[in-house]
């Protein structure tokens, strides 16, 4: 069982916190059991650490919409195993999160919010809204994606110069995302079957390019 | 180009000033003319594929 509820900010005595990590670890726990604090640090971009301190670490914690930190305890004599319970901002001046690893982190959970009569509140309308603005965004980017049209190239491919002037509309095309079909690739039979097939493969447009070196056979046919 | 006609493809046509076009059946057709530089052609090449889209766009959102 994990779970990650959600609670409103509240301001603290100095070492309530403290009190009721240790009152709740020790309910879940036992007496003897041991609290560790883990800190992430950020000491310059791209870079991440963590100080690992002891539960009087967390004496000075008054503010709930400061915290990014995830408690330890263990058993008496015991270094795994343990139960953890992360606490981090969720929304700035509203709320923060905490996470409970176990049934016996939930419990000890339960136990601090009610210490510290913590009030739960649903989780942050804005990830929704924000959920909503990026699947909007990936529908539109669908619909966009759905409405761009796909074009055969016709030219005279054994002409270099031609090659050449067709290359520049690839580049063009490409540019404004239209999928192109030319007739380049080599196929062992006839030059108008061949476009025919292109043709067929759900294109929406033709475009021709034609030379002074002159047209494509099959714009003759 | 018949066979692209008879599917209901739009056709667009550059033609390099000098090369010759026999339009056949397709008199009326329009196409984008151009010397050397075949860029030349592209402003008109965008409306062409401004005027696709919005009627792929238009013929999709009337199925929806």
């Amino acid at each position: 069982m994990r779970a990650q509820l959600f609670y409103k900010l509240k301001v603290l005595q100095i070492g309530q916190f403290k009190e009721a990590c240790e009152k709740a670890f020790s309910a879940v726990l036992g007496q003897d059991c041991k609290i560790e604090v883990e800190y992430p640090r950020y000491p310059s971009p791209g870079v991440k650490d963590e100080v690992r301190l002891d539960a009087e670490s967390l004496r000075a914690v008054v503010d709930l919409d400061n915290v990014d930190f995830t408690i330890s305890g263990y058993e008496k004599g015991r270094d795994y195993g343990g139960v953890y319970l992360l606490f981090a901002r969720a929304v700035e001046g509203k709320s923060f999160a905490v996470y409970a690893s176990d049934k016996r982190a939930f419990r000890c959970l339960e136990i601090i919010a009610t210490s510290l009569d913590l009030e739960q509140t649903e989780e942050p309308v804005d990830d929704r809204e924000d959920l909503e603005t990026r699947v909007a965004a990936l529908e539109k980017a669908a619909k966009i994606a759905g409405n761009n049209p796909k074009c055969f190239i016709s030219f005279k491919f054994d002409d270099p110069q031609t090659v050449t002037q067709v290359n520049s509309l690839k580049r063009l095309l490409a540019a404004v995302h239209i999928e192109f079909l030319t007739g380049e690739q080599f196929e062992p039979r006839r030059i108008e079957d061949k476009v025919t097939a292109r043709l067929r493969a759900d294109v929406n447009f033709l475009i021709a390019v034609i030379t002074k070196a002159g047209e494509s056979k099959w714009i003759r046919d | 180009m018949v066979d692209a006609r008879s599917r209901g493809l739009w056709i667009v046509i550059l033609l390099e000033e000098g090369a010759t076009f026999d339009k056949g059946i397709f008199g009326t057709l329009e196409y984008i003319p151009y010397t050397a530089a075949i860029e030349r052609t592209f402003p008109g090449v965008l409306e062409g594929i401004n005027f696709i889209r919005a009627d792929i766009s238009k013929r999709s959102s009337s199925e929806n």
